[in-house]
C-alpha cells in the first residue's frame, strides 16, 4: 500500500509506475490532478507560447510571401485554447490513473507519522509515503495586491502594454518572451537570468533577449505604487511603470512535512529518491529541483525504489529545455566537465544546416562536449529552433552509453535538423560534412 | 621512408615522445603536425617528412637518442601492420583476389612466419601471455620495434573474452563501457552488469578495474560527502550549495575503491609499460644521493603507498640530476654578500633581486670563463655567449629558462626579459628557443627562507650558483657591528674543468659586483 501526497508529474508518475508493479496506491490532490505542470505551469504556458509565435509570425510570412495583417490580440480566446487544452490531458490523466487502479482523492492529506497520512473522511495507513506536494506562488505579502502570480497570469483577461517579470528561471523568460511577442514593453528583475543547468547558453539567451527590448534591472523591489492603470515599482535607483508585475517566485509546498526531513528549505533525499525516513520518500518540486521532467524521472525511481527496485536516479540524463527562445542542455556544463574530463567539444552552427535554411531558423547553435580518451557523451547544449526535441536524441545517447563516434555515424534523412546533432559530433574531429575543413 | 628523433639543439641527445597526433596507420601529409617531442622540458611539434601510412616505432614517453628511428611513413601497399594475418586467413575468399597488387601480401606473409620464431616481447608480456593461454605471435605490439607489452597481450585476452561471450549472447554491454574495457584490458565476461537487464556500463567496467587493481594500494581515508552519507542513510543531497550530485548504486558499492570513477575516468596506479621499467636510469654503482633517484629493483616491491608515474618533465629532471651527480664531481663553495646596496638599487630602479644576481654574474662570467665552458669528451669549450638560466618552479616541476647573452643586456633589459620569461613559464607558454643553451644556472631558494644549499650542476654546464635567503644580520664592519641585508650564495662546480681557486675568485668578483652594484650599470653594453 502506497500513499502519495499530490498529483502533479511526480506524483501521478509515481501513482502509476507504483500501481504497474503491482501496488495499491492513493493518490491526494489538494487542487487539480496534473499539477502545476498541467494547470499552471509547463502546459498553459506552451499553449501561450503557441499563440504569441503564431501573431509575431506574421510579420516573417511575408518573405514567404504570405500577407497578413494581425487583428488585435484576444486574451480571452487564447485563455479558452487553453482551457481546452488542459482539460484534454486532465481528463486523459485521470482515465489513465484510473485504468490502474489508483484510488484518487481530493482533499488535503498531511502525512501523521511514517504510516499514516490523514485525508479528509478519516486516516490511511500505508506502509510507503510518496511526497510529492509541489510548490506555490512566494510573493512578498507587503507586494501579494499589486502583483500577479505565475498561476495568475493565465488568468488575464486583456493584453497589457507593458510587464515586469520578477525573478529569474526558464519559466520567467517564457512568459517575457510571450508578452515580447505580442508587441509588449518587458522589463525582467533578476540575479541570474536561468538555472544553473543552463550556464553555458545564459549569455546568449540574455542577448536574444536585448535584441528583442527586453530591459534588464538589477536590485530588489522597494515598493510598488499604484499610479493609475498602471504600477510604479521602486528598485534600486530606477522606477519602473508596468501594467502588471508578474511574480514568477515559487516555493516549496512544505506544510505538514516533519521538519526532520527538511534541509536547507527543500526535502532531502538520496539517490532513491529516500528522505531520512526509508519508507518516506520525496519527488520533484520540494526536493528543489522546479522541472516536470525531473519531477517524473524521480517519480519512477521512487515508485521503482518503494516496490523493491533499487533503480538509482540520473540526474544527468534529464534533458532541461527552455521552450521560448528555444534552448536545451543536459549532461554537465562545460566548467562541470572540464574539471573531471579532458574536454572536446563540436559545435554547429544553425545556418550551415539546410533544414535550418529552409525554414529560416538561422540563429542557433548544437555544442557536443565529450571525454577526449573514452569519447563518453558528457553533455550537450543547444540554442535554436527545435532545441527541445533534438536534445532527446543526445539524452537517449547518453542513456545507452554510446560514445561520440556512434553519435556521429547517425544516418540521417536529408535536409533535417538532427544532422546537426551529427555533423557537431563530428566535428569534434574537424570532420563535419557541412563545415569546411579545418 | 624513416622518421628519425630530431636534433633541435646543439645540447640535444636524446628526446621523449610526448604525443602522437596520428594513429597507427592512418594517413598522414608531408607537413602535418604528426607528434610533439619532449626535449630540454618544453615540447616540440614535429611534421611529417612526407606522405603516406604511419607506422609507430616508439610509444610515447620513450626516450629515443637523436638519430633512432621513431616511425616508419610508408606508400599505400604496405599501409596496415595487421594486415598479413587477415590475409593469410583469408586468402580463398574471392574479394581478395582483386587486390591490384598480390606480390604485397605474399611478402608481408614470408615476415610474419619469420617472426614466429623470435616474436620481440617484454618478459611481462611473456608471463602474461603465458598465464592466459595466448600466443604471442596473434597479439599486435604497440612496443618499441613492434615488442609485444603486457598491455597488448590484457588488451588482446579482453578482446577475445568479450568476443566469445558476444558471440554466445551471454551478456550485453553498452559502447562506452566496451571501449574502457578494450584500453584498459578488462575481461568483460568476468564484469557484474547493472544496467537494463544486466547490460554492463561504464560504471561496471571502472568498478571491476578498480577492484582488480585494488591490492598493494592503501585505502585513504573516505571523501568527506561518503562519511556523511554512512552516517546519514537517506539525508545526502545538499541542493543549497552546487547541482545535486546523485550518487549510483555502483558508486555505493565503490566504498573499497580509491576513487570515484565520475571523478576522476582514469586510475591513478596505471599497468606500467612494460618494455622499460623504471630502473632504467638507474645504474647499480649509482648511490642513490638525490632524492629523485628512483629505487633499485629490490625495493620496488616493499615500497607501498601512493605511486606516481615516471614521466614527463619528472622523468627528465630525474635522468639529468643522477647523470649530472654521476659524471660531474661536484664542489660547492660558500660565501655570505652584503646584499644591503643591491637592495638599495632594486627599489631604485624597480627591479628584482633575480635581475641583478643575472647581471652580476654574466659580468663575472665574461672574466672567468671557465666557468662559462661545457666538457666535451677530452676537450674544454669555452662557450662564446653567456647565457644565463634561471631556476622556476611551476607547480611541481622545474623548468629552467634561459636568459641569452644576459652580459649584454642592460639590467633594465634583463628585468624586462626575465619578467617575461617567468610569466610564460608559469602560464606554460615556453618555446623551445627560451630553455636552450644556457651556459650557467642561478637557483634561488630564498623566498622559501632556505639559508644555504648544495644546487647540483644542469648539464651541460661547469656550475650552478645557488642563491640563499636575504635577512638582516650582524656585520662586523669597520671594528663596529652593524645590522646589513646579507645573502649566502653557494656554487656548485664541476671539479673535471675548475679548480677551487679559480671558482673562489669567481664567487669574490660576484660578490663585488654585488656589494656595489652600481658597477653593473657602468659596465652596460657590450
Amino acid at each position: 500500500m502506497i500513499t502519495i501526497l499530490g498529483g502533479g508529474p511526480g506524483g501521478y508518475t509515481a501513482a502509476i509506475r507504483a500501481a504497474q508493479l503491482g501496488a495499491e496506491v492513493t493518490l491526494i490532490e489538494r487542487e487539480e490532478v496534473g499539477g502545476t505542470c498541467l494547470n499552471w505551469g509547463c502546459v498553459p504556458s506552451k499553449v501561450f507560447l503557441k499563440g504569441s509565435k503564431m501573431y509575431s509570425q506574421l510579420k516573417f510570412a511575408e518573405s514567404y510571401g504570405v500577407f497578413a495583417k494581425p487583428s488585435p490580440f484576444d486574451m480571452k480566446r487564447l485563455g479558452e485554447r487553453k482551457d481546452e487544452a488542459k482539460q484534454a490531458l486532465v481528463m486523459g490523466l485521470k482515465n489513465v490513473l484510473r485504468s490502474y487502479g489508483v484510488n484518487i482523492v481530493h482533499g488535503e492529506g498531511r502525512m501523521v507519522d511514517e504510516h499514516t497520512v490523514a485525508r479528509p473522511g478519516g486516516n490511511i495507513d500505508c506502509e510507503k509515503i510518496i511526497l510529492a506536494t509541489g510548490c506555490q506562488p512566494e510573493v512578498p505579502h507587503l507586494f501579494q495586491e499589486l502583483s500577479v502570480t505565475y498561476k495568475e497570469v493565465f488568468q488575464l483577461q486583456y493584453l497589457p502594454r507593458s510587464v515586469l517579470v520578477v525573478h529569474g528561471g526558464v519559466f520567467a523568460v517564457e512568459m517575457a518572451w510571450f508578452f515580447l511577442e505580442l508587441g509588449s514593453q518587458v522589463t525582467m528583475v533578476a540575479g541570474n537570468l536561468l538555472e544553473k543547468d543552463f550556464e553555458d547558453i545564459e549569455t546568449r539567451i540574455a542577448s536574444y533577449l536585448k535584441n528583442r527590448g527586453v530591459k534588464f534591472v538589477q536590485g530588489r523591489i522597494a515598493s510598488i505604487k499604484k499610479q493609475g492603470e498602471q504600477k510604479l515599482v521602486e528598485i534600486g535607483e530606477e522606477e519602473i511603470i508596468a501594467e502588471e508585475l508578474i511574480w514568477m517566485n515559487r516555493k516549496p509546498v512544505l506544510e505538514g512535512i516533519p521538519q526532520r526531513l527538511v534541509k536547507n528549505g527543500r526535502v532531502a533525499v538520496n539517490e532513491y529518491m529516500q528522505t531520512a525516513i526509508p519508507t518516506v520518500y520525496a519527488v520533484g518540486d520540494i526536493t528543489g529541483s522546479y522541472t516536470a521532467g525531473d519531477a517524473m524521472a524521480q517519480g519512477v525511481v521512487a515508485a521503482e525504489h518503494a516496490a523493491g527496485n533499487a533503480v538509482a536516479y540520473d540526474y544527468k540524463t534529464v534533458p532541461k529545455v527552455l521552450y521560448a527562445p528555444e534552448a536545451a542542455v543536459i549532461g554537465l556544463t562545460e566548467r562541470e566537465a572540464s574539471e573531471r574530463y579532458d574536454v572536446v567539444k563540436g559545435n554547429f552552427p544553425y545556418g550551415a544546416s539546410g533544414r535550418a535554411q529552409t525554414v529560416g531558423a538561422l540563429r542557433g547553435r548544437v555544442t557536443v562536449l565529450a571525454d577526449r580518451k573514452y569519447g563518453e557523451i558528457l553533455g550537450a547544449h543547444i540554442v535554436g529552433k527545435g532545441a527541445s526535441e533534438l536534445i532527446q536524441l543526445i539524452g537517449f545517447a547518453m542513456r545507452l552509453e554510446a560514445t561520440i563516434d556512434e553519435l556521429s555515424s547517425l544516418l540521417c534523412a536529408h535536409p533535417t535538423m538532427v544532422e546537426m546533432i551529427r555533423d557537431a559530433g563530428l566535428d569534434i574531429h574537424g570532420n563535419a560534412f557541412n563545415l569546411p575543413r579545418k | 621512408m624513416k622518421m628519425v628523433m630530431p636534433k633541435m639543439g646543439m645540447t640535444m641527445e636524446e628526446g621523449t615522445i610526448a604525443d602522437w597526433k596520428k594513429r597507427e596507420g592512418e594517413f598522414v601529409e608531408k607537413g602535418e603536425i604528426i607528434l610533439e617531442i619532449m626535449t630540454n622540458k618544453v615540447n616540440i611539434e614535429v611534421e611529417a617528412p612526407a606522405s603516406g601510412y604511419l607506422k609507430i616505432l616508439r610509444e610515447v614517453d620513450d626516450v629515443v637518442p637523436v638519430g633512432e628511428i621513431i616511425a616508419f611513413i610508408e606508400g599505400e601497399a604496405q599501409e596496415a601492420t595487421g594486415r598479413a594475418e587477415i590475409h593469410r586467413g583469408e586468402e580463398e575468399v574471392p574479394w581478395k583476389e582483386q587486390e591490384p597488387i598480390p606480390v604485397e601480401p605474399e611478402r608481408e606473409v614470408v615476415k610474419i612466419s619469420a617472426q614466429e620464431e623470435r616474436i620481440p616481447a617484454s618478459p611481462r608480456a611473456r608471463k602474461a601471455a603465458d598465464d592466459h593461454g595466448v600466443l604471442l605471435k596473434n597479439v599486435r605490439g604497440t612496443g618499441p620495434d613492434g615488442a609485444v607489452t603486457e598491455g597488448d597481450v590484457l588488451a588482446y585476452v579482453g578482446k577475445q573474452k568479450s568476443q566469445e561471450a558476444f558471440e554466445s549472447g551471454s551478456f550485453s554491454v553498452s559502447p562506452l563501457a566496451e571501449r574502457i574495457a578494450r584500453e584498459k584490458g578488462v575481461d568483460l565476461s568476468r564484469v557484474r552488469g547493472t544496467g537494463l537487464d544486466g547490460k554492463i556500463t561504464k560504471e561496471d567496467v571502472l568498478r571491476h578495474f578498480e577492484e582488480k587493481h585494488i591490492e598493494g594500494r592503501e585505502r585513504p581515508a573516505l571523501p568527506e560527502e561518503r562519511k556523511e552519507w554512512e552516517e546519514k542513510p537517506g539525508i545526502e543531497r545538499e541542493w543549497e550549495q552546487e547541482k545535486p550530485r546523485i550518487k549510483k548504486p555502483s558508486e555505493i558499492e565503490l566504498e573499497q575503491a580509491i576513487e570515484r570513477p565520475e571523478m576522476k575516468p582514469e586510475p591513478v596506479v596505471q599497468p606500467l609499460p612494460s618494455p622499460q621499467p623504471v630502473s632504467r636510469t638507474a645504474e647499480p654503482a649509482d648511490v642513490a644521493e638525490e632524492p629523485m633517484a628512483h629505487g633499485e629493483e629490490p625495493i620496488r616491491h616493499e615500497v607501498k603507498g601512493k605511486t606516481i608515474p615516471l614521466a614527463g618533465i619528472r622523468k627528465l629532471t630525474a635522468e639529468r640530476m643522477s647523470r649530472s651527480k654521476r659524471e660531474a664531481p661536484h664542489l660547492t663553495l660558500g660565501m655570505d654578500v652584503d646584499m644591503t646596496e643591491a637592495g638599495n638599487l632594486k627599489s631604485s630602479l624597480a627591479v628584482t633581486y633575480t635581475d641583478i644576481l643575472v647581471k652580476a654574474v654574466a659580468l663575472a662570467l665574461r672574466t672567468h670563463p671557465q666557468l662559462n665552458s661545457t666538457l666535451m669528451e677530452n676537450k674544454i669549450v669555452l662557450r662564446d655567449t653567456i647565457n644565463i638560466g634561471v631556476a622556476v618552479a611551476r607547480g611541481e616541476d622545474l623548468l629552467v629558462p634561459v636568459i641569452h647573452r644576459a652580459d649584454t643586456l642592460s639590467l633594465k633589459k634583463i628585468s624586462q626579459v626575465t619578467a617575461d620569461i617567468i610569466e610564460r613559464t608559469r602560464k606554460d607558454q615556453l618555446t623551445e628557443q627560451d630553455v636552450l643553451d644556457g651556459t650557467f644556472t642561478i637557483s634561488n631558494l630564498g623566498m622559501y627562507n632556505i639559508d644555504f644549499f648544495t644546487p647540483i650542476i644542469n648539464p651541460p654546464e661547469a656550475a650552478i650558483l645557488g642563491v640563499g635567503r636575504i635577512s638582516p644580520r650582524p656585520v662586523v664592519m669597520k671594528n663596529r657591528i652593524e645590522i646589513r641585508e646579507v645573502a649566502t650564495l653557494s656554487l656548485s662546480f664541476d671539479h673535471r674543468i675548475v679548480n677551487g681557486v679559480p671558482a673562489a675568485l669567481f664567487l669574490k668578483e660576484v660578490r663585488n659586483l654585488l656589494e656595489h652594484p652600481y658597477k653593473l650599470l657602468m659596465e652596460e653594453g657590450p
